[in-house]
């Protein structure tokens, strides 16, 4: 704008100083034309008020314009969000539906579309995972039985930690690890008939990582694990009973969630006893996994009718209630490889890498 | 006539022919063609065809395409399968021509383990002056065997005339136990083997066909039947060493995971890559130890794909990386460089394109990406569903007999069309005049290839 001004001045002028009172620097003038400016920069759709102001440089000047702002917006907001609360009660007074609230934004629901989404009809993909290393589980031909150990030395919270691992896993049986390296007990397990090996590691009193091996020819998965807490610390924990627990999968969505979809439903029996109503949960969320323990019941719950104008009268409902048993942690996959564990020199199906995560709106499970 | 009824098909998802075709194949059998469209719309990049039905036991391992004079009618395709069985497809339209067993007979292998029949490496070769088709392969075993076929029937892979081939064994030849990786060199002479627990050992193919049939006296490149044949291979001709010890003086166990002749060393060269991510240059001229030694990476080195030029050598490794390696100072100086990124799997193959600098990757991330090679800007990344396994350029499909002048004259697309239209009617007519179409089409392929080494020799001065 200032270039634009500055031009007539150095022509040899019909007027002679026809911008006395502009600068000379760049950036918008200080003085005088500040509420000319103001317009043409409000106009700017889109800006955020400190964008639109941040050109101002009297310091006085740009806070009123801002302050200024401000006020307007939020009373626009105000005044919406009023309407909206007007309409919503209209609605309900009428008996009708109120209008669908905005839904919010998240991370989640704005994930940037993977083409590797699973297609549940898609016939190749059915006819790859008919003959994956995880298929005789599936078709029932090859119970799980789980081998549980520990990194060389683990200390008292691992102990405790992999009791009540075994509560989770009704099929798991914990070895000591013996000093033995992981590829001498991948071998030892695959010809004990195991179907799958744990190996959970510890650093300064601290559990942190997950080794999954799928026997005898893998894969096998490296995961973070975090958030630790033991079922004896949760509030109101209850004890796990016998019964083989059901499994909820949440959003293993892509090819590679589906894959770890199948690697945690091996370690499960296919045929859960509804009548210890034990749920274990593995959730995935933005690529970490929950896992969750819990025990449901269904109640029938009396409660006060609020419609019905008589206090007397009481409403029945069948509720879910939840009861945890633990324990409770967060697993991030930190590889897949395929084959048993050769972390020097196997191949990977997949490496987290910088390079590929380009947005934090990207996940790969 | 079926082709035509596909080639109609496509005309109507996209006029124009595609400009370049790329073949996968995959741990399920399947042999998956993805075309780029018209004018290097490569994000546009789909899989369109798909050959063969999915059957683990049938699955590839290797795939290897021999196009000598890049027309998609003189096109082969040679899939390995995990069952030991090598077997053979047109390039146009993936038509069975042909198979043949890669694996040793079960009666003389005794045992009822088939897990020693996967088909480790296969490679085309075609000796200077002779008039025959050279397949070698390797399996798991340890079993290397050169099978042939006349060149002309081979390559007579278009849809009129195809007869299925018979490929005859030509040399048999047991080597090492727990063979990884295998190369032939260009002149089909020597075969060079590594596996797990052997270093890099090369045998003369010539010598070991002269033992199986000692009566004849056989020239050019081994390509004599042997009918008797040979249960273990003699001396090998070469055997590497492995390379310096650490500082400590520990040295890694021998564990080849792939080898390959350095293409203009007249066979002498071979590079060797290792699980323990080292990189080996033999000179067989100047002695057993590597010539020059490169540590790379992290991960198992899976696969080596050497420019025809010889001045740089693709790596990819089981982490998912892929460099060149700078071969124009070898052996004095080997380095790395021209990281190609976005992998997240395992390489399994690379493939360069012929004239043009574009590789093809295909890693057990399952998709397909295609690089360029001077620029290393991802062009292409194309999800293909199974862990794939092997990558080929395919030569493009010619869509109708006017192509060739397609080129010159944009205006003159009404015409072609309702060129297309009567050739469509006139489908019966086309044996007839296949003639000049394989003509025009060659003339086509002339044209193409100075284009490429033209670029090939602008890449050498950056």
């Amino acid at each position: 704008m200032v270039k634009a001004a500055a031009k007539p001045g150095k022509s040899p002028g019909k007027k002679g100083r026809p911008n006395a009172d502009s600068d000379d620097d760049a950036g918008p003038s200080t003085s005088g034309n500040v509420g000319k400016d103001n317009g043409a920069v409000a106009s700017r759709q889109g800006a955020s008020i400190g964008q639109q102001t941040s050109g101002i440089r009297n310091k006085q000047k740009r806070g009123e314009l801002y302050h200024k702002l401000k006020h307007q917006k939020e009373k626009v907001k105000a005044k919406e969000r009023r309407k909206k609360q007007k309409e919503e009660a209209k609605a309900l007074e009428a008996g009708l539906e109120p209008p669908p609230k905005p839904l919010q934004h998240t991370i989640d629901n704005q994930r940037e579309a993977d083409d590797t989404m699973v297609d549940p009809t898609d016939e190749e993909i059915m006819a790859d995972e008919n003959d994956d290393e995880f298929a005789a589980h599936f078709a029932n031909a090859r119970p799980p039985k789980v081998l549980i150990t520990t990194s060389y030395k683990p200390s008292k919270i691992m102990y405790t930690f992999l009791s009540e691992m075994l509560e989770l896993l009704p099929c798991a049986e914990y070895y000591k690890r013996n000093g033995f390296p992981l590829k001498k007990i991948v071998k030892f397990a695959a010809n004990r008939e195991y179907t799958d090996l744990m190996v959970f590691n510890e650093d300064r009193k601290q559990i942190n990582g997950l080794l999954l091996v799928h026997l005898p020819d893998g894969p096998t998965a490296h995961f973070r694990l975090s958030n630790l807490k033991l079922g004896a610390d949760i509030k109101g924990h209850g004890r796990a009973t016998q019964h083989k627990p059901e499994l909820i999968l949440n959003h293993f969505d892509t090819r590679l969630g589906h894959r770890m979809g199948r690697m945690f439903a091996s370690l499960f029996p296919q045929d859960p006893q509804f009548r210890g109503r034990r749920v274990v949960t593995f959730h995935n969320q933005r690529d970490f996994i929950f896992v969750r323990h819990h025990r449901y019941v269904f109640e029938e719950k009396e409660s006060r009718d609020r419609a019905a104008k008589d206090p007397s009268k009481k409403k029945k409902a069948v509720v879910a209630r939840l009861q945890e048993l633990g324990p409770r942690f967060t697993l991030k996959l930190q590889s897949l490889q395929k084959g048993t564990f050769d972390s020097k020199n196997g191949e990977f199906e997949w490496l987290p890498k910088k390079e590929n995560k380009t947005s934090r709106r990207r996940f790969f499970l | 006539m079926g082709e035509g009824g596909k080639r109609k098909s496509r005309q109507e998802d996209a006029p124009a022919p595609p400009s370049h075709r790329i073949l996968t194949a995959d741990e399920l059998g399947l042999l998956k063609v993805s075309e780029v469209p018209a004018g290097d719309k490569w994000e546009e990049t789909a899989a369109k065809q798909r050959w063969g039905a999915p059957d683990k036991a049938q699955g590839i391992t290797r795939l290897q395409v021999h196009c000598p004079d890049w027309s998609s009618d003189r096109c082969l395709v040679a899939a390995a399968r995990t069952s030991g069985r090598v077997t053979l497809h047109a390039g146009s339209d993936g038509g069975d021509v042909g198979s043949f067993r890669a694996a040793p007979p079960a009666s003389t292998s005794g045992r009822s383990d088939t897990s020693t029949n996967a088909v480790q490496a296969l490679r085309f070769t075609q000796a200077e002056g002779s008039h025959q088709l050279l397949i070698s392969t390797a399996t798991l075993g340890g079993h290397v065997s050169v099978h042939r076929c006349p060149l002309e029937a081979a390559l007579a892979t278009a849809a009129a005339g195809r007869v299925v081939q018979t490929w005859e064994e030509t040399v048999r030849l047991q080597t090492i136990g727990d063979l990884q990786a295998m190369d032939v060199s260009s002149s089909g002479r020597y075969v060079a083997v590594g596996g797990e627990g052997h270093q890099l050992k090369v045998w003369d193919l010539e010598a070991a066909g002269k033992a199986a049939k000692a009566s004849s006296s056989s020239s050019g490149a081994g390509a004599d039947g042997a009918d008797g044949a040979v249960a273990k291979a003699g001396e090998p001709l070469f055997a590497g060493k492995a390379g310096k010890p650490s500082r400590s003086g520990l040295q890694d166990l021998a564990h080849v995971t792939a080898v390959a002749f350095v293409p203009g060393q007249d066979d002498k060269q071979v590079l060797v890559g290792t699980a323990k991510h080292k990189l080996w240059l033999y000179d067989m001229r100047a002695g057993r130890k590597p010539q020059a030694e490169l540590v790379w990476g992290e991960g198992r080195i899976t696969t080596l794909q050497p420019q025809p030029d010889g001045s740089r050598i693709w790596v990819g490794n089981g982490r998912g990386h892929v460099e060149a390696l700078d071969m124009r100072q070898a052996p004095a100086k080997i380095s790395m460089g021209h990281a190609l990124k976005g992998v997240a799997g395992s390489i399994r193959a690379l493939a360069l394109h012929p004239s043009e600098p574009l590789i093809a990757s295909v890693s057990l991330d399952r998709h397909l990406r295609v690089h360029h090679s001077t620029k290393r800007s991802s062009l292409a990344k194309l999800y293909l569903k199974q862990a794939l396994t092997g990558v080929a350029w395919l030569p493009p499909l010619p869509a109708t007999p006017a192509e060739g002048a397609a080129d010159e004259a944009e205006e003159a697309r009404a015409a072609e069309e309702q060129a297309e239209d009567q050739e469509e009617e006139q489908d019966n007519g086309r044996g007839a005049r296949g003639k000049g179409k394989h003509s025009s089409r060659d003339q086509a392929g002339a044209r193409s290839k100075p284009q490429g080494n033209k670029k090939d020799s602008k890449r050498r001065k950056q």
